[in-house]
């Protein structure tokens, strides 16, 4: 007698294959302090979205004004006056990791409304899968921050989430934002030297900056509230390289975030939005 | 039972090899995460480290290491509530992505208990009674949540 395959039989066989793996080696001490490179590049990658999306507005303001060097003093100061005066942003973000794992990617895109302190986001975790926890995850999901904090996983439908996210308002807050970016840039070395590059059909001005680990690193603490975990000892300075239209709008920003043998590229593209388009809580 | 420092890292050693397999697959049915459950795995063998020179050796440890691994998993969630951290990461070559997307999809219809109930009794080799107890339910409620969770399955195409 041959009994019947079900699906759930078929599931379960795929899902034992998934998860076949073979068995690492130990080390010891806890699994945070054990693999604070995966963690912390990616948590970075994050910092670094949030800081430059902020930073390229006020770096491109001040180089449509000036072609020479750039000081870094008053792109702090022109930071600070950009994130109060910017009316919000459109982002389309790429993330992946590339290590001797394999590669991974994010693929997010949403609006930022500074004037009104509201978000909304969306990010799907890619080819790779894994956790998309800034966006609802595990895999894909949005958040939209509007008269409260409201969560969509998996294609789900959006959960307010009562207490809200203090490090989510946080985010939002735009003079944390503003001291954290000046801090950033007082401390990345920027180079004099602006160079061009073509973008689409038009050649955009190019500026290299580049941020030591600690920086970033008291930049996500300063920003979240949080204690962050020691870097990586070959975590090396982030080199960001971005991209002015001739308008003097930062169309573009690419950083790379370097530990070892991984590399985490994040590619940043930003539309100046003036108006920016109502965020509305999606559930009443 | 205690045993002596070399002997109680054997013994480690011992249940590493042997029960990491188990202990990475509870925590991807609870979590449906690969990347959290490599996580979890490795922070419950912490733990039985960390213990390693008091812990009763004589006594099955396979059922602690799973509780431990569900109550870390329970804790991870609760902390992070919204959590505010990650993007995606690699789990699988690329052979088995599409798979596992698939399956994740469907097992993502489960509740936690219920995609751990069900791999626990089917997959892990787990009695009703040994899965109640990592799982903190009586063995009715886990045999319920396999039915339940089967039934899911069958009707999610």
């Amino acid at each position: 007698m041959s009994s019947q395959r079900t699906r759930t039989d078929e599931l379960l066989e795929t899902w034992m294959a998934a998860t076949a793996r073979p068995i690492p080696n130990f080390r010891e001490g806890s699994a945070s302090r054990r693999r604070p490179r995966r963690s912390f590049i990616l948590v970075l990658a994050v910092i670094a979205l949030i800081l430059l999306a902020l930073g390229t507005l006020a770096i491109g303001a001040l180089v449509q004004r000036r072609s020479d060097s750039v000081p870094s003093a008053e792109l702090a100061h022109s930071a600070v006056a950009a994130i109060a005066d910017a009316p919000g942003v459109r982002f389309t973000l790429k993330i992946s990791t590339h290590s001797g794992d394999g590669i991974s990617s994010t693929d997010a895109s949403g609006l930022i409304d500074f004037a009104r302190g509201r978000f909304s986001g969306t990010a799907d975790g890619g080819s790779g899968g894994g956790s998309m926890s800034l966006f609802g995850g595990p895999t894909s999901g949005g958040v939209i921050v509007a008269d409260g904090l409201f969560v969509q996983t998996e294609g789900g439908p959006w959960v307010a989430v009562p207490d809200g996210n203090p490090q989510l308002q946080a985010f939002l807050d735009p003079v944390r934002l503003s001291r954290a970016l000046e801090a950033v840039v007082d401390s990345s070395a920027v180079d004099p030297a602006i160079r061009s590059k073509p973008c689409g059909a038009e050649t955009c001005r190019v500026i290299s900056l580049s941020a030591p680990p600690a920086v970033l690193l008291d930049a996500e603490a300063s920003m979240l509230g949080v204690d962050s975990q020691p870097p990586p000892a070959d975590f090396g300075p982030t080199a960001i390289e971005l991209l002015i239209d001739p308008s003097g709008f930062p169309v573009r920003m690419d950083v790379t975030l370097e530990a070892g043998s991984t590399t985490t590229p994040i590619g940043l593209e930003l539309a100046r939005l003036d108006p920016v388009p109502t965020i509305s809580p999606p559930i009443p | 039972m205690t045993v002596s420092p070399p002997e109680d890292e054997r013994r480690f050693k011992d249940a590493f090899q042997r029960d990491w397999p188990a202990v990475f697959r509870f925590a991807v049915a609870w979590t449906n995460d690969l990347s959290s459950a490599e996580d979890l795995a490795q922070e419950t063998f912490a733990r039985l480290w960390d213990r390693r020179s008091s812990i009763d050796w004589d006594r099955p440890v396979t059922p602690w290491l799973l509780v431990v691994t569900r109550r870390l998993a329970t804790d991870r969630f609760r902390r992070l509530k919204v959590p505010f951290a990650a993007p995606a990461i690699r789990d699988l070559n690329e052979d088995g992505v599409a798979a596992w997307i698939d399956v994740r999809a469907a097992f993502g219809r489960l509740s936690a208990r219920e995609r751990a109930a069900l791999v626990s009794t089917t997959l892990l080799g787990l009695t009703p009674d040994e899965a109640a107890e990592a799982l903190a339910m009586s063995p009715g409620a886990v045999r319920a949540a396999v039915s339940r969770a089967r039934e899911k399955l069958e009707s999610e195409r």
